[in-house]
């Protein structure tokens, strides 16, 4: 067999402490778990104990917070966390991907400068990529940022942001130069929030839900050292931090407490209940495995793009399945279980839109086959 | 398992593969004399009951290797039998079956794979297995999908027969699954493979096939279904050995185990649909040699127990054990750690 075994004692240790914390989180607060946690699950106190222990930023070198851990313990930190249900929203943006983004891309003193608030707990960061005309296709965004004295000036407007009225920090995706084709010409900065000429206003979900935001930039300025990387080498570095980012086991684990609610359902003893449990039960395996063989890949140095793609694309399937059998249990009763699931039905068509559409992936992974 | 029996056990059975003829319906293909003479129906057994070189997951590449090139043959029970009773018993080139749990009655054994052909039948009982030898026997022929062997066979006097204490049926059962497992991915790996093939080099409207979004997103689809069966068979078989050796008693194993039998069954259906579909009308003709996979999976995801009855056995693991036993037990992606 490989030499994939892992029975790595401090990570074994880590989990457990995370568990215990969690727990005790929750039991001193009266905290319920809710589905969909690292998208609603706002709570920046909640993100700053957690920033407390160390558990933010935790791949990061020591100097800006982080323990210089693996991407494995990194794994069983967020595994537990998402099991949990825990409200880790506020931080969640920049640990999973502006701060690697900042790592791989940004100077030293641009590192010296946003990482460690991330770090802390303090900084909450949103993501100005998608505009109107920009979903699916990214490359299409046409907000801009010319070159002024001293920096850069950034009109136009940003959709589906989530958080950004509670964000310290806007991760930005703009268009720097008029290229032939439209995957030149674009930069990544990060600006401060509020910032002058910056607008926010909130776009409801269908459950009323207020996360989503419109973001108007009106001739923001933007200093020098804000630009992330290298001007008009955006797409090729945002495209990175896409697929870094669509690895993760919150693609699998979204609808988890649901199922752990489901479970310890008297109704769910049912054999024919039983009989698609052990079916989607079989699911969760594998996909915590792949998530799993994912992040050793990215700690011996590869970049398993396909693999994180099929990753997320089985991985919402399998969190949409979940709601699918949650119906049969909770679907036409009320309470604490009914409320999970009413909760998760209402946020699963975002599930295999956000991040990439389950659409786009596959064609990815077409383009891959038809090769 | 060391990547050179890998590579190895590969040339082998590309070698075999090269001399296989289909047989007539319900017959040995010729070449499984070839497969019993190179000992690989005794991987598994310790040297000194005769047993070959090479681990389970050696084995586990004989199968795969097999199914992968459509052969159809008693490998996955015979050598499933043979790892058991190897524990304390000689073993020699003959055919050994098992029987399906659920095909067990008190004077029948119903469904034997390959029961004609075998010199004994193994039959699963909760605590112990017992050897029925179909010398002495009534055999009733019939054939799976796929023309393989699925006999009934009654034992003179019932299922008395040799006792094998120091097994457990369980353990045999779930032997039996993970073999499966890796049957099916070896089957599903073929299938993928055949139909990646035809869609690159069959040309409609002026192009290949694949040019055609929709065939391309299919085949897509077929990839990632590939990817989580052998991402199950690679778990279960590393769980396995960590954990050293099918043992039913131990829930992690049998987790495991179950979680691969049915994420390859559950695999097998969708490759075998899709890889008809992109086929269009070539795949069904007997002359073109899909069938020869399809069929097996067909038949095989529900062999040795159904897809369902492995889902509920699990599904029944998660509902008496909570969610604890789901996350830590059932799903965890490496073996836990023994708490000392």
């Amino acid at each position: 067999m490989t030499g994939t075994h892992d029975q790595d004692p401090y990570r074994a240790e880590l989990r457990a402490r995370v568990r215990a914390f969690v727990d005790q989180w929750r039991t001193d607060r009266h905290v319920e778990p809710t589905c969909d946690s690292w998208m609603r699950g706002f709570d920046p106190e909640f993100s700053r104990a957690l920033a407390a222990r160390g558990w933010i930023g935790i791949t990061w070198p020591t100097e800006f917070g982080g323990a210089g851990s693996s991407n494995r313990d990194r794994l069983a930190v967020t595994e537990e966390l998402l099991r949990a249900g825990a409200p880790i929203a506020a931080h969640w943006i920049g640990d999973r991907q502006i701060g690697p983004a900042i790592l791989r891309h940004g100077t030293e003193e641009l590192r010296k400068e946003l990482l460690p608030a991330i770090t802390a707990g303090e900084a909450v960061y949103c993501l100005g990529m998608s505009e109107p005309g920009a979903g699916s296709d990214l490359a299409s965004v046409t907000t801009r940022a010319d070159r002024v004295e001293g920096g850069w000036r950034v009109s136009g407007r940003k959709v589906w942001t989530s958080h950004a009225h509670h964000a310290t920090h806007m991760y930005l995706l703009a268009r720097t130069e008029k290229a032939e084709r439209k995957h030149q010409g674009l930069s990544e900065f990060v600006l401060d929030l509020p910032s002058e000429g910056i607008e926010i206003s909130p776009i409801r979900d269908l459950s009323g839900e207020h996360h989503f935001n419109e973001v108007v930039l009106d001739g923001v300025f933007v200093p020098e050292h804000r630009l992330l990387g290298t001007a008009g080498d955006g797409w090729r570095q945002v495209v990175e931090q896409l697929s870094f980012e669509r690895g993760g086991p919150e693609r699998v684990l979204s609808t988890y407490p649901l199922l752990a609610e489901l479970i310890g359902h008297p109704t769910a003893r049912q054999p024919h209940i039983a009989t698609r449990l052990g079916g989607l039960a079989a699911r969760l395996a594998t996909l915590r495995r792949l998530a799993w063989e994912l992040a050793g890949a990215l700690d011996d140095g590869r970049a398993p793009v396909q693999e994180a793609v099929t990753l997320k694309y089985l991985g919402n399937a399998f969190e949409c399945s979940v709601v699918e059998l949650a119906r049969e249990v909770f679907g036409a009763g009320g309470g604490a279980g009914a409320r999970l699931f009413r909760g998760a039905l209402a946020a699963q068509p975002g599930f295999t839109i956000r991040g990439g559409a389950a659409d786009v992936l596959l064609g990815l992974l077409a383009r891959e086959e038809a090769r | 398992m060391s990547a050179d029996n890998e590579s190895a056990l590969k040339d082998l059975i590309a070698a075999i593969a090269e001399e296989h003829v289909e047989p007539e319906p319900g017959e040995l293909p010729a070449v499984w004399a070839a497969v019993a003479e190179a000992g690989l129906t005794r991987i598994g057994v310790p040297e000194e009951n005769g047993g070959s070189d090479g681990d389970l997951g050696d084995l586990l590449v004989v199968v795969g290797e097999l199914a992968r090139h459509g052969i159809g043959t008693p490998i996955v029970a015979c050598a499933a039998a043979n790892v058991l009773l190897g524990r304390h018993h000689e073993i020699d080139n003959a055919i050994r079956g098992v029987a399906a749990p659920g095909g067990v009655d008190r004077d029948v054994l119903r469904d034997v794979p390959w029961g004609r052909h075998a010199a004994e039948v193994l039959v699963p009982l909760r605590d112990r297995v017992r050897i029925v030898d179909v010398e002495h026997a009534a055999v009733e022929e019939d054939v799976d999908l796929a023309d393989e062997p699925r006999d009934t066979v009654r034992p003179d006097g019932g299922v008395g027969g040799a006792r094998l204490d120091e097994a457990r049926g369980s353990d045999l059962t779930l032997l039996v699954g993970l073999l499966r497992a890796g049957a099916l991915l070896g089957t599903l790996t073929g299938a993928y493979d055949l139909t990646r093939t035809y869609v690159a080099e069959r040309e409609q409207f002026g192009a290949p096939l694949v040019r055609l979004p929709a065939v391309a997103t299919q085949l897509a689809t077929m990839r990632t279904a590939q990817i989580t069966a052998s991402t199950a068979v690679r778990r279960a078989a590393e769980i396995v050995d960590e954990r050293g050796g099918v043992d039913a008693g131990d829930a992690t194993v049998a987790a495991a185990v179950a979680a691969a039998r049915i994420s390859t069954a559950s695999a097998a259906g969708d490759v075998a649909r899709i890889a008809h579909q992109l086929h269009g009308a070539m795949g069904i003709t007997q002359e073109y040699p899909l069938h020869r996979l399809t069929r097996r999976l067909w038949a095989w995801r529900d062999t040795d127990g159904t897809e369902s009855e492995w889902s509920a056995r699990l599904g029944t693991l998660c509902l008496d054990g909570g969610e604890a036993v789901l996350w830590d037990v059932v799903t965890a992606s490496v073996p836990p750690r023994d708490v000392a």
